[in-house]
Order: C-alpha cells, then structure tokens, then sequence
C-alpha cells in the first residue's frame, strides 16, 4: 500500500480540523508545522509505544514519522482526515522498527482471531468499589504502564488507541487497516487480558490479603 | 435470557453505554443470578477508568523541539 497516497474514508472539505494548517505548510509556511506537532504528538507517540514497546524507539519513531508525514505533505489532498493519514505513516514506521529488530509482525495477524473470540476471563474475585483509591497517581500510572505492555502487541495497540486516544472503533480500524470486527475481537480480549493483570491489586481486603504493586 | 459468553460479548456495549434497552434488560437479569459475570463487568468498567485517567506513556518534554529541529534541517538541506 502506497502510505502517502492511501484514500481511506474520503471525508467532506471543511471536517478536517487541521485542513487550514496543513495549506499553510503545504504554502511554504514550514513553522506552521510546529501546531499539527503539538496537536498530533501525544497520540503518535502512544502508539508507538504500543506497537514498538520501548521508549527510545518510539521516540525516534515519532520524529521519524513527522519528518516523513513534513516531507511528504504535497501528497496529501485531504483524502482522509490529516490525522488519520499522520497515524498510517507512523504506524508503518512503528512496524518497519518491529522488522529490524526481526520480531515477529503480529499486528496483522488474524489467523487466531476466531479462537479469541472464545477467551474466557478466569479471575472472579471482586474489587473494591473505588480501586484506584489505594495507590498513588505515580503509582497507579506505573502499574497500567507496565501491564499495558505486557501486552501482546497487536491487542495492546488496539487497547492504546480506543481505550487512551479514545479514538472510535471505526478509527482504530481506519489507522491499523483492520476490519472492524478484527478491532473489536481484538478490544475485546486487550480489556479482559487488561482486566486479568490488574485485579490482584484492586480486589478488596477480605479477597487477598496482600498484594504488592 | 442471555447466557455468560452471550454476555462477554456485549462488554464493549455495555462499557460504551449503548446496549439496545432488551439486551440490557436481558443482560440485566443474567448478572441478578451470576456472580461472576457481574464481577467481569464491574472490574472491566473500573479497568478503563483506572488506564483512561491516570495519563500513561507522558511525551519526553523535548520531544516536539527535536521533531522542528529534524523538519527544519530538512528544509535548509
């Protein structure tokens, strides 16, 4: 698929947010750029994180993929959304660094996913009424960090995307060219797997005496 | 009535608020007579409040000036 040219979900002229921003780049204005940055930034940088696992590398994979998304704007005609068309180049930036590390490309993989859609959850104990009420916000952050990444990568990215960028499904979809009902099998078992990893430290008192974060 | 796995699959409704009202009628009085269906949807709607709030994965702070950097070396290249 040519990333720089893709026409998914041919959008009305007016709905992009960042249409007038991206004419002004697109007219020579290059630090009129810096806004489409500080706006996109955040949900580049997570996703990278979720498809790459480790920060330094999706820090060079975020400026790698402005760089490229700058240096190949005059292939953008509002097709898509800007920042659905700035979301496939880093995807595919993210997935490059995923195949020179030589690690297996799960992301598009969707041989088993009929077999998740049996996953069954295991864990029945009940949480407290206000769980995040025990830690620290640092606490807190550190603990869904590290069980985020935990896991697999191609339910960790949908998890990233729909459950921390909010995006709808129909984004997630759009921006990981994946069929909608992939994304929601996927979101599916990412929750459970998420919900799994993370009970053991919010059931209440009488479930489990000690739990240590 | 609905059975667990008929419930697990309408999690992602239920945490979005857009269950059609007979299925959550149905689902409903599933989770009156099943314990731990009603734990599994209770734990899940707690899981994505605790990750939508507590701001994971924070941008390094010079991060947007290493991507201007990059763009506008590129232009004077």
């Amino acid at each position: 698929m040519n990333l720089m040219t893709t026409t998914v979900n041919p959008i009305q002229q007016g709905q992009d947010a960042d249409a007038a921003v991206v004419a002004r780049v697109q007219a020579g204005e290059t630090e009129a750029f810096a806004d489409l940055v500080k706006r996109h930034e955040k949900r580049v940088y997570r996703t990278l994180m979720g498809i790459t696992g480790v920060r330094e590398d999706a820090e060079d994979a975020t400026q790698s993929a402005f760089l490229k998304a700058y240096l190949h704007l005059g292939d953008f005609h509002g097709a898509s959304r800007f920042s659905t068309w700035l979301l496939r180049i880093a995807i595919n930036e993210g997935l490059e660094r995923l195949r020179r590390r030589k690690q297996t490309i799960s992301i598009d993989d969707d041989q088993d996913d009929k077999d998740e859609q049996h996953f069954r959850p295991r864990e029945f104990r009940d949480w407290r009424d206000n769980p995040e009420e025990k830690y620290t916000k640092t606490e807190l952050r550190e603990l869904v960090e590290s069980e985020v990444m935990k896991l697999p990568v191609k339910y960790r990215v949908v998890v990233m995307l729909r459950d921390l960028e909010e995006q709808s499904t129909e984004e997630t979809a759009t921006a990981l060219d994946l069929e909608i009902s992939t994304v929601k099998t996927r979101l599916l078992r990412g929750r459970l797997m998420l919900r799994e990893a993370l009970a053991p430290f919010f059931l209440r008192d009488n479930e489990k005496e000690h739990v240590h974060a | 009535m609905l059975n667990c796995g008929q419930v697990l699959r309408e999690l992602e409704s239920y945490l979005d608020d857009s269950l059609a009202a007979d299925v959550r009628k149905d689902l409903q009085a599933h989770l009156g007579g099943c314990h731990h269906c009603e734990v599994v949807l209770d734990s899940a709607r707690h899981t994505l409040r605790i990750v939508a709030g507590c701001k994971t994965f924070e941008l390094p702070e010079s991060l947007s000036d290493r991507i201007m950097a990059s763009v506008r070396a590129q232009k004077t290249s």
